[in-house]
């Protein structure tokens, strides 16, 4: 199954694979890439810019109802969740958080799954509570296909480990691995 | 969670439309799912064909589920620097052309934005000299914003944006503390008037000259957040201001010519000529 969407979460421990993976994602890439990662909700400033000037695609962090467009980054606006409204539109909602978190990396990867199906290609890294686990299960559920970092290569491992205890992802890759699958997309 | 698929989603679009006469089509599919998929959980209904039982045969949930699929959480002070923006520079440019100016929070669906604005008005000793008015869309929401408490947990993000927005006071005056949780003071909910309206009918006359409509739109689709800007702008004097939410966006709403922006990082804009 080709894949239409790479969705990424990742909590505390995971910047500096986000940094890694942002760099290997070439301008040849034909699909969005949404990436959902737990930050302060009071910095609203500062790290789209950070990591935009990493990657060779254009980061941005989206308005509600922006259009999706192909070799794109979309990364969840502190405090708010980002959703998958369709293929062509990216929703954002500012209800209560989820497991403590607003973006919901849950909330991002399930209405992504929903979406994209067997289409949607999710990444969880590492992070230090249970945010994640619903959105990999969702995406292994509706036919999409899971990638969790192995736990033993997390900074924090309480993510990933809880991923895997509830849905057998396709892969468990270490940072290198991972950074090798994403540069071959 | 999302526990409830898009086709379910449209089949209880459809029963409440045929049942109750409401349209919750207007609502943006996904954060509805979400709301959707929330709502049966508070409830312990695990099916959606059980929430469609409980609608058709339970006098009166209909009305509860509408507030449930209504009722957002924004924080209050939610975006502390756009309520220092308003306190510092849009309450003073509409009083330098109006000595009793209204400002309008139409489509409430929870108080944190009306009670936000009482406080502002508040200790800006504004509070007899404009008027604040919102409208919601039924008694059940009505009850909730002039009764329903904040969780402790709510507060504390209420009280962290709070502490942006003034940092030499405290939330804490502004509630009463009851059994952990924090209810809206009395005194304060006397200084809105809170009308129950229809959604399509907004409710602005010439003394309106803000209107704060934060985070509304991301609950509706593409057309009803178009359809609903237009209409308060129809009904708004030159001038008047309009504060949507930081990540809402004019852009797909074709107000080219009609808007002016006073600031696109804080999304402040005032109807053109």
């Amino acid at each position: 199954m080709k894949h239409e969407a790479l969705v990424i979460g990742g909590s505390a421990g995971s910047f500096r694979v986000i940094a890694n993976l942002l760099e290997v994602l070439s301008g040849y890439l034909s699909i969005p890439v949404f990436l959902c990662l737990h930050r302060l909700k009071q910095v609203r400033k500062g790290f789209e810019e950070t990591l935009a000037n990493i990657s060779s695609l254009t980061l941005t962090e989206p308005f509600d109802k922006e259009k999706i467009k192909a070799g794109r980054i979309y990364l969840a606006p502190a405090n708010y969740h980002m959703l998958i409204e369709n293929k062509k539109m990216i929703a954002l909602s500012i209800d209560d958080p989820i497991q403590y978190s607003r973006p919901s990396i849950d909330i991002c990867f399930a209405s992504a799954a929903e979406v994209y199906k067997q289409g949607s290609l999710a990444i969880l890294l590492s992070g230090g509570n249970q945010d994640g686990t619903e959105g990999i299960a969702a995406v292994k559920r509706l036919g999409g296909y899971t990638i969790v970092q192995d736990p033993a290569d997390c900074e924090i491992s309480t993510m990933c480990e809880s991923a895997i205890n509830l849905t057998i992802p396709d892969q468990i890759l270490t940072i290198r691995e991972i950074i090798e699958f994403v540069s071959l997309l | 969670m999302f526990t409830i698929t898009i086709d379910e989603t449209n089949n209880i679009i459809r029963v409440v439309s045929q049942k109750f006469g409401i349209d919750l089509s207007v609502m943006a599919l996904a954060s509805l799912r979400l709301k959707l998929s929330q709502f049966c959980k508070d409830h312990h209904l695990s099916t959606p064909d059980s929430l469609i039982v409980r609608l058709l045969d339970e006098p009166g949930f209909i009305e509860k589920f509408i507030t449930g699929i209504y009722a957002n959480s924004p924080d209050m002070f939610r975006d502390p620097e756009l309520w220092i923006a308003v306190r510092d520079q849009v309450i003073p440019e509409i009083l330098l052309n109006t000595v009793t100016p209204q400002i309008l929070i139409p489509d409430s669906v929870s108080g944190e934005d009306i009670y936000s604005m009482a406080v502002l008005l508040t200790e800006a000793g504004l509070d007899h000299q404009i008027q604040l008015t919102a409208t919601c869309i039924n008694d059940c929401i009505r009850d909730e914003i002039e009764n329903k408490p904040l969780p402790r947990g709510r507060y504390k993000n209420c009280h962290d944006n709070y502490k942006v927005f003034n940092p030499g006071s405290s939330l804490d005056k502004y509630f009463i503390l009851r059994d952990g949780k924090y209810f809206r003071n009395p005194g304060m909910l006397n200084m809105f008037e809170l009308k129950v309206q229809a959604e399509d009918h907004p409710d602005i006359d010439s003394r309106t000259k803000l209107i704060l409509y934060r985070d509304r739109m991301i609950y509706l689709n593409k057309d009803t957040s178009r359809r609903r800007i237009r209409e308060m702008l129809d009904q708004s004097d030159e001038g008047t201001i309009l504060i949507i939410g930081i990540r809402e966006s004019v852009r797909h709403l074709k107000l080219i010519g009609r808007i002016r922006t006073i600031s696109s990082d804080l999304n402040i804009y005032s109807k053109a000529g």
